[in-house]
């Protein structure tokens, strides 16, 4: 029974049912479906950052905010092919993620964490008040798009991209956290001064951590844009700051899989909860409390602990088994 | 190959390093003797750039580099191993060699997996265990791998900052024959100890620390045979 639910079984499982579900569900649940795979993106990056390179960095919503942005705005005034428009969202993320962490390098802790704050609520400022680009407070409409002719639903063709970017997301962060940069991470995380004492160049590889999980939240705010077909500054305010390090944390901190559990399980909350915001956000707080003090390491580590497969190469020893 | 010059270093407005000067020829383990606070650490961290030096001149081969990045210090061949055998305990064993040669090009990926064999083959206790966690490591095994762990980096100068601190006295024993079979494949060693039975058993030269100044030099072998003088404030036996 324990074999049943190894980590092969539960991810050849979940990819299936990624893969089926546009096939089978209506326009609702595809819908969801495309959230959560988005979220997995999202989450994944966040935990890079927070989870292995040790950064309490709250900027994650404002990039994914910038990918949003310019993926919708490039679409709907220069008409650009939605493709076009999602890379250079993710450029312009990527970019944004690099000018945080200049600044950001130099700090630690709730120092980082303060201007990192700052940066998301003048981003966010922007968003609202910067009538005409940004379309203030009411947002815009993001032009339909066109997936011909590999199918004729837009939301399909999301869906499907979605899907596609996670499916390659995924591997390479696992593959780039088995690297000399996962390693360097976690190394940083760990202690400053003893990966300093290695030779460990902290700079850089703190910047390709900001840089990384900026591609991933820039990647995932161009597929929001066209997903949701209208890009409005709520979408990206402190309450998705409190979502998106939900995620990592009820997932696990410091493990790929933890992020990807963390985004589906997140979002089938948030959907049970739709008709109650104001109970999201109490749900989604309570559960951060619930999950630092009881279950530190994160749903994760009840699987490591209980199921085989779910080890992973570079643990937070604190909170695992 | 080591020469520190009239070395001072202060924490904010305190001097705890003060004119310290000594030598460490190639091929020759040279030990620092000293209590605790008396600045043993300050000095390997300040070697190492971890640390920027009011005063004074560090130089390897000639060179002089203070002042320079810990990264470049690594470059060129002066590795610390830090003290309390910092392991990084979530990661792997292999993984935890991996990060020692952190400072080499990709390139050298044979010549890299080739060091970390002589590692294993050095300490066979790594290799039966190189896919576990650093966590589950006795500490004489951690030492070991901290030790191997610099030599990824492929030093020329080890810096050793207390090896033999909280092990047991067969651990100790073997940290002994350790630092003797690095000295014999070559390798130049600063060893910092407050054990001076470590100290005597394994340097030809040991320089002794008082609150931040040297005290006096003296060939290692002497310190085994005057061991009384020393032990009211360094402690430690023979090995």
């Amino acid at each position: 029974m324990r074999r049943l639910f190894s980590r092969r079984n539960v991810v050849a499982a979940g990819l299936v049912f990624f893969a089926v579900l546009p096939f089978v569900a209506n326009p609702y649940v595809i819908f969801i479906g495309n959230l959560a795979l988005m979220y997995i993106l999202l989450s994944v990056g966040l935990n890079m950052l927070l989870g292995y390179a040790g950064q309490l960095a709250f900027a994650h919503a404002a990039l994914f905010g910038v990918g949003a942005y310019t993926t919708g705005l490039l679409k709907l005034e220069l008409d650009l092919h939605y493709g076009l428009a999602l890379v250079a969202g993710v450029g312009l993320a990527t970019v944004t993620g690099l000018a945080v962490a200049m600044p950001a390098l130099r700090l630690r802790g709730l120092y980082l964490a303060l201007a990192t704050v700052a940066f998301a609520q003048a981003t966010l400022w922007v968003f609202t008040h910067w009538n005409s680009v940004t379309y203030g407070g009411a947002g815009f409409r993001v032009p339909p798009l066109d997936f011909e002719p590999f199918t004729p639903r837009p939301d399909i063709g999301v869906y499907a991209l979605t899907y596609v970017i996670v499916l390659a997301s995924v591997p390479l962060g696992w593959n780039l956290l088995r690297s000399r940069v996962g390693r360097a991470w976690v190394a940083i995380r760990e202690s400053e001064v003893a990966a300093e004492s290695l030779g460990i160049d902290i700079t850089r590889y703190k910047a390709i951590a900001y840089v990384v999980s900026a591609m991933y939240a820039g990647t995932a705010g161009g597929l929001f844009a066209g997903m949701l077909g209208i890009v409005t500054p709520e979408s990206f305010d402190l309450f998705q700051v409190i979502v998106h390090f939900c995620m990592v944390i009820v997932g696990g901190l410091g493990s790929i899989w933890g992020g990807v559990i963390g985004a589906v399980g997140l979002v089938g909350l948030q959907e049970v909860l739709r008709a109650f915001r104001h109970l999201q956000e109490i749900a989604f707080g309570g559960l951060i409390l619930f999950t630092v003090l009881v279950i530190p390491g994160g749903a994760v580590s009840l699987l490591k602990r209980y199921l085989p497969g779910w080890k992973e190469p570079l643990r937070r020893t604190e909170h695992d088994e | 190959m080591l020469k520190v010059e009239h070395l001072s270093v202060w924490y904010d407005v305190t001097e705890v390093i003060r004119d310290v000067t000594f030598e460490v020829a190639e091929n020759e383990v040279v030990a620092l003797l000293g209590g605790n606070g008396a600045g043993k650490t300050t000095i390997l961290n300040t070697l190492s750039g971890l640390l920027a030096p009011r005063r004074g001149t560090i130089a390897i081969d000639g060179r002089t580099v203070e002042g320079w990045h810990p990264q470049t210090i690594v470059k060129a061949g002066m590795v610390q191993v830090p003290q309390g055998r910092f392991v990084w305990p979530g990661m792997s064993v292999e993984d935890n060699l991996a990060l020692g040669a952190i400072t080499r090009p990709r390139s050298e990926r044979d010549a890299i997996a080739a060091d970390m064999d002589e590692v294993f083959d050095m300490f066979p206790v790594l290799r039966e265990r190189r896919r576990g966690y650093a966590a589950s490591l006795s500490g004489g095994e951690q030492q070991m791998l901290a030790i191997g762990r610099a030599l990824m980096a492929r030093p020329r100068l080890l810096l050793m900052d207390e090896p033999s601190h909280g092990l047991s006295p067969l651990m100790v024993r073997q940290m002994v024959v350790a630092i003797r079979r690095l000295h014999e494949r070559g390798m130049t060693i600063l060893l910092v100890e407050q054990n001076v039975g470590v100290a005597a058993a394994v340097s030809k030269l040991a320089y002794v620390l008082v609150n931040g100044e040297i005290e006096f030099s003296t060939p290692g072998a002497k310190l085994a045979d005057n061991p009384d003088i020393l032990r009211s404030y360094l402690g430690g036996g023979r090995y």
